[in-house]
């Protein structure tokens, strides 16, 4: 790397960094802190929720993961995009509508204040695992291609960045510095496409070079196959539901519809952006693969960067790489902090704690959450990339959350305290069962072949080969995310049925908040920014059915590719376009 | 010959940059000129607050 992209990438953290400065004096209470006032506008929320769903786990890891399998790994962006939209239009209006600030205070309107502390403790070690699975590929990154520094210095640098301008200016400094970082990414990505296709002999040398199968979008095999779609279609609606670092910024929204207009766009917009990470993933298989150099996939795209691009242009595109990468370590760092402050150290007090307290406890918290990052991101460095930990993570721990957030907290009056709490553990408790048995140990277990600690039980012996460590590292890197996706939601639901038995039925009053949350609010109607989550014109109903049946047609053309993957192939994208449409229509008609 | 696949989705991803830079951007400086007026307006009461309080009360 030349002297002039140091100079560039240097500039770069200097901005971001007196951006926290400045920001720092904007913060006069909590409020401030945790969700920018609740002053944020739709663009802006859209370019933050964009800025923090797009990042190096794009670019890097699912690009790699795409050039290594295939294009189908696409589909956990537009699944993705299409849950902002359900969530958008029907479920995160209800909660800010009860002025919340995190996931588990949902937890403590609808079940009660235990089930608030538990699941948010177990939320911030999440998060904070997130953290060093992002801080990562970051430091992969910014290593492989300045060829400067070790992966501990690159790790120490961003730690030091990111927490210094989230502990000055709070959400403020992430909303804010998350357009700018937007704007970086996006012009990094554009410069990279025509660049990387030029190498390989445009469209028609990657449709040339790569192996069979790599174009298809519904595929009835491989790792990312329609099983794949279907589970990952149900972890991004629990995702766009119950994500705190993404919610964190819908609760920041200046009103109810500013919420719904913002995750629609977001989802929209993302879409055809994914192809900007995932056909860079695509054409390195085919660069590497002309040249005869293997590469594992997380390194691909930083190693033919830092062939490719020329002095200045180098130092720009890694900017936008890293810009993507900070501007998700900043939300979840005071998604983190928000979480711990908000939902246990306020909780454990007696007397409600001042403004000014709060705000001194919120920052060391984001400095502590960021010393847990390193830590996992330390921890992370023996696995086998980051892909396969993130998804392995949110399949046990995030689909029982969801079940309990909306699917029952939502939806039944019969769920209770003790089926929450027991459908969340049993839940999570499940998935990491399936992960653990859907493991390939066969390093572990001295096999030659791909081997899943299953097989090793059932076939008898080897098991006392493997360690407990090492099958507790195999169950988060290497388990099968839909398997335990499924097993965690089953679990979840019977969970919450047989606990649900246990307690009391819950009173009227106490499911009053949810039910009066569905209306219109008073805030609503006295500033005339009203939004009907279910609409009240002809048109708005009629785009709902359409979002409805587009979203049933999409599943069916996924679940197509057990049989007939290239009918799947056309009619899922083409399922997904009608629902975009619809969800648009829906903003405009009412 | 010229590559009309990757060409169209670059361009898309262009359009979808300047629009980011029109509207977001525009919306971040009037929130950023708003929250300097409010922040001006704060220690201006701060300030008011501490010199009706009067010397003796610092100590």
């Amino acid at each position: 790397m030349a002297a002039i992209d140091y100079a560039i990438v240097a500039l770069f953290f200097c901005v971001i960094f007196a951006s926290g400065v400045l920001f720092y004096r904007w913060v006069a209470d909590a409020d401030d802190f945790y969700v920018a006032g609740r002053r944020l506008t739709p663009f802006i929320l859209a370019a933050t929720l964009t800025a923090t769903n797009v990042n190096l786990f794009s670019f890097i890891g699912q690009a790699g993961q795409a050039g290594a399998t295939g294009i189908s790994m696409i589909w956990q962006t537009w699944t993705g995009n299409m849950a902002l939209v359900i969530a958008g239009l029907f479920v995160i209006p209800v909660m800010r509508r009860l002025k919340m600030r995190t996931v588990p205070e949902f937890l403590e309107v609808r079940y009660g204040r235990s089930a608030r502390m538990l699941v948010a403790a177990v939320i911030f070690l999440r998060l904070a695992f997130w953290l060093g699975v992002i801080v990562g590929l970051a430091a992969i990154v910014a290593q492989s291609v300045t060829g400067a520094g070790s992966w501990h210095f690159w790790i120490i640098t961003f730690a030091i960045i990111t927490i210094a301008y989230t502990v000055l200016g709070g959400m403020w400094s992430v909303a804010l510095t998350d357009v700018l970082q937007f704007i970086l990414m996006m012009g990094g990505a554009l410069v990279i496409l025509p660049l990387i296709m030029s190498q390989i002999g445009w469209w028609p040398g990657l449709k040339a070079g790569l192996p069979e199968g790599h174009l298809a979008l519904v595929r009835t095999t491989g790792t990312y196959n329609w099983a794949f779609i279907l589970a990952i279609s149900l972890l991004g609606i629990q995702w766009a539901s119950t994500d705190q670092g993404l919610i964190q910024r819908a609760f920041g929204a200046d009103s109810t519809k500013t919420v719904a207009k913002g995750m629609v766009l977001a989802g929209i917009i993302t879409t055809p952006f994914a192809f900007l990470w995932i056909l860079p993933g695509l054409a390195s298989n085919v660069f590497f693969a002309q040249r005869g150099i293997e590469v594992a996939a997380d390194h691909t795209i930083p190693v033919m960067l830092s062939e490719l691009l020329a002095p200045g242009l180098l130092g720009i595109v890694l900017c936008g790489f890293l810009a993507s990468q900070m501007s998700t370590i900043d939300s979840n760092l005071s998604a983190a902090a928000t979480l711990f402050v908000n939902d246990i150290f306020g909780r454990i007090r007696k007397s409600p704690p001042s403004d000014r307290t709060l705000l001194w406890v919120v920052r060391l918290v984001t400095l502590v959450a960021g010393v847990f990052m390193v830590g996992f991101a330390w921890y992370l460095r023996r696995g086998v990339g980051a892909v396969g930990s993130y998804l392995g993570l949110i399949a046990m721990l995030d689909m029982p959350l969801f079940v309990i957030v909306v699917l029952f907290g939502f939806f039944s009056k019969r769920a209770n305290l003790p089926g929450a709490l027991i459908g969340y553990f049993s839940g999570a408790l499940g998935g990491f069962i399936a992960m653990l048995l859907t493991a390939n140990v066969a390093e572990i277990a001295n096999s030659a072949e791909a081997i899943t600690l299953w097989q090793v039980l059932v076939e008898g012996g080897g098991f006392l080969r493997i360690s407990i460590e090492a099958v507790t590292t195999a169950a988060f890197l290497g388990g099968n995310m839909a398997t335990a996706t499924f097993v965690s939601g089953g679990a979840a639901v019977a969970g919450v049925l047989v606990g649900s038995l246990v307690g009391k039925r819950p009173t009227s009053r106490e499911l009053e908040p949810v039910t009066t949350a569905r209306q219109v609010s008073q805030e609503e109607r006295d500033t005339g920014n009203i939004y009907n989550i279910w609409p009240v014109s002809f048109c708005g109903k009629l785009c709902v059915i359409a979002l409805a049946v587009a979203f049933a047609v999409f599943l069916l053309g996924a679940f197509m590719g057990s049989f007939a993957p290239e009918a799947g192939s056309i009619i899922a994208p083409l399922a997904m376009l009608v629902f975009f449409l619809a969800g648009l229509a829906r903003l405009a008609f009412d | 010959m010229f590559d009309w696949v990757t060409w169209s989705i670059w361009f898309v991803g262009f359009v979808i940059l300047v629009i980011w830079i029109i509207f977001p951007l525009k919306e971040t400086i009037a929130i950023i000129k708003a929250q300097h007026e409010a922040y001006k307006k704060r220690m201006a009461s701060q300030a008011a607050s501490h010199d009706r309080k009067g010397p003796a009360d610092d100590s």
